[in-house]
């Protein structure tokens, strides 16, 4: 137990083990090259054994490592995993210091420091570069500063090791020192920061001219780093360097940035939000936000649905919804009353769930282009431990996912795996950054046209030894980039040919060149021929697996950290400084991410030197959205602060909607007096609990009308929900039959029509056909309990659309014409003789 | 030496007789699940008793038993009772104090074991660090003078 008591040291704040991060980095054109200095002690008074998991970039490549222990500066080599974990147990066995780094299958790293002595430093550096990728015509550069805590098993889900699973604490601080310098072309571009106040210098002047870029202000190790650069010339090009241990071989980085033209069909789109704990405060806000946007960006003609899932998965409608005035306003009034209220993250199940949907929308009447099959776009902070099971079922269902990746330290590996092993894109937004840009750059990837087929056209007598993986679709303005390499400089090979990236559209046959890009001059540069290595030694894993002789020979050769490859530094220490037995353990506890689970708001420390960027321009293209009269349209400022809504303290009319009905104690579910009269919640006639639809059935509303004096009859929307009208109905009548008309009428016709005698008893006696053409044929019988009814020309419509619905009206579901929000007649006419 | 320990083996040996990796094995000696070995460094050995703790451990993680379930159940010293279940249906009594606008202290004294006088200072202590938290961050001072009106919520309990 003497780790526990280490521990309570460091919550004191007397004993920090990890004491503090600096990050320096250079932008030159898309490639980052950057320098990672890891700074810990040992405060103990016994020998330790540090343990650090981090995350770096996505698709970082690792360059170097290198340790200074005390004043002793150190180096080791990148060996096989296995011999590199017996070296390491090796050396701690016999009392010297080691270091291994490993890479974790999660693709975060886990730092092992053994045998630290008492009041011992050790400076850690790490190099790694990467490749940034113009989006949507802007750059976003991102530095993860910490691995948040994720839903599932660390050690059964996501593959990790016991020593490698991420320990949080709230009291934990780790300071972060930043600075950038930005060379070139990009040192004149717009540039700014949505999670960092920045301070920025000029430095030089003309061609030589970089910015320096710094924290304008302390930082922790609590939240991504984020850089935007926008309003930049975005050039295809094609880097050629020599490699570093093959003399005459040739390393190619292709990067284009293609025009796709927009496509032909209307979108259609399966929206699916997290719901679940972890989304708490700050992202569910910017959920909201985003899925606000979102419905305002809607055209007319395109179609879309509504989902929310946690442990459970919620849709809002059965099948897409077609854009309309009245959809857009249930979708806008769905998404302002969003909560992170469903518990877990079983993104598996809800995604399957959510694509099945698929089958509903196919059938329904009315989708001659039902071709077109539908995306998804999933709003979620990625937080799952469970990543490759995920992606491999979103893969096998066959739909493009698209994402957008909400929180301060949203998990970028799981989310990019999912959106581009599906063929779809990702996209970020931090908290109190402006969601619009992301909403914009997203549609604009959802509209434009599918891409098959890609090839890259090398100039004529060149042929790669190895070329990179094509992305499985591509986007207007997301950039494409490929690595290749080639045994030696091509006969004929000059500089300023061209390659290019040609695709087909669908449905087409000749192909279509997207982008161009001239190859340089070929040039000695290490880090490139490294990078391009690493990205050989990656596919050859996803096609060969663990179990790739190539792809081990590479990283050693290359000296490249990989799955099959870990970093091993070892010291001898003398004689005398040999500790007597085994280190305790030390676990560097990881920072909660700001604003993780409603823990404190970013959204109220955002400051007008960091105000957030907006990509494009402003996006007047919203112009008013449908609902800019929407009476509670602000809900979202008015709101109680998240964290005050915890599951146990809503409302409890709010409850009765939203929980299923298992969750709701028995003694609230029926007034213990007037039991008889309720229509019983456990029976599928009368309740309803379908992951769309949750409320009273047809017959059970009927039921209930008929077991109540018609002194309690709802009278208002709001009364309606509270004897259990599910949400569906209520939009329907509020947004479809009403058509202008005031809630008390409208209520009241259709608590009339749906109290009508024959109605019941249609819907009792039998549940089907039959029960169908009973109710048809009270269509032609004047409607009962007249004296209530009013005979101006309002009500006659409306009364007459009641019929029509009351006509086409189930025992145990209502109408597709309430979930498509449609008007009932016009869906019947639609569908020719009924709706099914 | 502890004739119980006999056969021994080095970490090494011990790791292949469970089937775990040896970092697994150590982290584990490291985290208290498996008893310290005997010996010291390159000396260390572990016994049979090691070996059963070993396994035990890989049946429970295999049913899915948190590693701190499992440190509970493999040293019943402290008593392996339950925590206290909160019965379905259960009343309890609890203060939601209001220390500022947004902020809000539960307390259940029954459960905490608090006595009135220790729940005043608790309070004086938490009001006195919103205050302190209030001046640094230099937000607006409209939330300064915090009142505190002791309501009594009568909650169903849930487990």
């Amino acid at each position: 137990m003497q780790q526990q008591s280490a521990r309570l040291e460091t919550r004191a704040g007397e004993a920090l083990t990890l004491q503090g991060v600096r990050f320096t980095g250079t932008l030159r054109g898309t490639l980052f090259e950057a320098e990672l200095e890891q700074r810990f002690a040992n405060p103990f008074e016994r020998h330790v054994e540090l343990v650090y998991s981090f995350p770096l970039p996505w698709a970082a490549v690792l360059l170097g490592v290198e340790v200074r222990i005390g004043e002793r500066c150190l180096s080791g080599a990148v060996i096989e995993k296995k011999q590199a974990e017996q070296g390491y147990e090796d050396a701690l066995a016999e009392g010297n210091t080691a270091i291994l780094l490993e890479q974790n299958f999660d693709g975060s790293y886990t730092l092992n420091l053994g045998n630290l002595a008492r009041g011992e430093t050790c400076v850690l550096r790490l190099r790694y570069a990467q490749v940034l990728q113009f989006e949507q015509h802007g750059l976003r550069l991102v530095v993860p500063t910490v691995i948040a805590p994720r839903y599932g098993d660390p050690v059964a889900d996501a593959g990790l090791k016991p020593h490698q699973v991420v320990e949080h604490d709230l009291m934990a601080v780790h300071p972060f020192e930043l600075t950038l310098r930005i060379e070139g072309e990009l040192a004149r571009a717009r540039i700014g920061s949505p999670s960092h106040p920045l301070s920025m210098r000029l430095q030089g002047e003309g061609e030589t001219a970089a910015m320096l870029v710094s924290l304008g202000r302390g930082g922790a190790l609590d939240r991504d780093f984020i850089l935007v650069l926008d309003e930049v010339a975005q050039d295809s090009l094609a880097l050629c360097a020599h490699d570093t241990l093959d003399e005459g071989a040739v390393n190619v980085l292709a990067s284009f940035s293609p025009r796709v033209p927009a496509a032909a069909h209307p979108l259609a789109v399966k929206i699916l939000v997290d719901c679940s704990g972890s989304m708490q405060g700050d992202s569910i806000a910017a959920a909201r936000r985003a899925l606000q946007a979102i419905i305002a960006g809607l055209r007319e003609g395109e179609r879309f649905s509504l989902s929310r899932f946690g442990s459970t998965v919620e849709h809002r409608s059965r099948a897409l919804w077609r854009t309309s005035a009245a959809t857009r306003l249930a979708g806008q009034r769905w998404a302002m009353q969003l909560q992170a209220d469903l518990g877990g993250t079983e993104m598996e199940n809800a995604l399957a769930s959510t694509l099945d949907l698929a089958g509903a929308a196919g059938a329904s009447p009315g989708t001659e282009e039902g071709a077109a099959a539908a995306d998804l776009l999933l709003i979620t902070d990625g937080q799952i431990h469970a990543i490759d099971r995920t992606v491999e079922r979103a893969r096998a269902l066959g739909h493009r996912i698209f994402v957008v990746g909400i929180g301060s330290a949203p998990a970028e590996g799981v989310l990019r795996r999912l959106a581009e092993e599906t063929g779809g894109a990702c996209d970020f937004v931090a908290p109190g950054e402006a969601v619009e840009p992301a909403v914009l750059r997203m549609f604009a990837r959802l509209r434009s046209q599918h891409m098959d087929a890609l090839q890259l056209v090398w100039p004529t007598g060149a042929a790669p030894l190895w070329m990179g993986a094509l992305p499985g679709s591509v986007f207007d303005g997301d950039a494409v980039t490929v690595w290749a390499r080639f045994a030696q400089v091509p006969h004929g090979w000059v500089p300023d040919q061209p390659v290019r990236l040609v695709g087909r559209m669908a449905q087409e046959d000749a192909p279509v060149t997207l982008g161009e890009a001239s190859l340089s001059a070929v040039e000695p540069h290490a880090v490139l021929g490294r990078m391009a290595v690493a990205a050989q030694v990656e596919s050859l894993l996803a096609a060969d697996g663990p179990q790739s002789r190539q792809a081990l020979e590479l990283a050693v050769a290359y000296q490249l950290v990989s799955p099959l490859t870990h970093f091993l530094l070892v010291e001898a220490r003398a004689e005398a400084d040999k500790p007597e037995d085994m280190p305790d353990l030390v676990k560097v506890p990881a920072m909660l991410p700001a604003g993780y689970g409603g823990l404190g708001s970013l959204d109220f420390c955002v400051e007008p030197n960091m105000a957030p960027l907006a990509v494009n321009d402003a996006p007047t293209a919203y112009g008013a959205p449908a609902a800019a009269d929407f009476g509670s349209f602000d809900m979202n400022a008015l709101d109680a602060p998240a964290v005050m809504r915890s599951g146990g303290r809503v409302l409890r009319s709010e409850r009765r909607t939203q929980a299923s009905t298992y969750d709701i104690p028995a003694f609230l579910r029926r007034g213990a007096d007037r039991a008889a009269d309720e229509p019983p919640r456990d029976d599928p006639r009368y309740w309803s609990a379908e992951p769309h639809y949750s409320g009273l059935t047809p017959l059970g509303l009927a039921h209930w009308l008929r077991s109540h004096p018609q002194a309690e009859w709802p009278r208002t929307y709001a009364a309606l929900r509270r004897i259990g009208v599910g949400t569906a109905v209520l939009d329907w009548l509020e947004f479809v039959l009403a058509d202008g008309q005031d809630e008390a009428q409208v209520v009241a016709c259709f608590v009339e029509a749906m109290a009508q005698r024959e109605l019941h008893d249609a819907l009792r006696s039998t549940n089907g056909m039959l029960g169908r053409l009973k109710a048809l044929t009270q269509r032609v019988r004047p409607a009962a309990a007249p004296e209530a009814r009013q005979t101006d020309v309002a009500t006659e419509s409306l009364g007459a659309s009641l019929q029509v619905f009351v006509s086409t009206l189930q025992a145990e579901a209502w109408p597709d014409c309430v979930f498509a929000l449609r008007d009932a007649a016009s869906a019947r006419e639609r569908s020719g003789v009924g709706v099914e | 030496m502890n004739s119980e320990t006999f056969p021994s083996y080095p970490l090494a040996e011990l790791a292949v007789l469970a089937d775990l990796p040896p970092r697994t094995v150590r982290y584990y000696v490291q985290i208290g699940l498996v008893d310290r070995p005997e010996g010291e460094t390159r000396a260390a050995r572990y016994g049979t008793r090691h070996l059963e703790q070993l396994l035990q451990i890989r049946k429970w993680t295999a049913a899915g038993v948190s590693l701190e379930r499992i440190r509970e159940l493999l040293h019943g010293a402290p008593p392996p009772v339950p925590p206290r279940e909160r019965a379905i249906g259960s009343v309890s009594v609890c203060s939601h104090l209001t220390v500022a606008e947004g902020v809000e202290v539960v307390i259940d004294a029954q459960r905490a074991g608090l006595s009135p006088e220790a729940v005043r200072q608790f309070i004086q202590g938490v009001m006195a660090a919103f205050e302190a938290v209030q001046g640094q961050g230099g937000a607006a001072s409209q939330g300064a003078a915090a009142h505190n009106t002791d309501k009594n919520d009568r909650q169903a309990g849930e487990p």
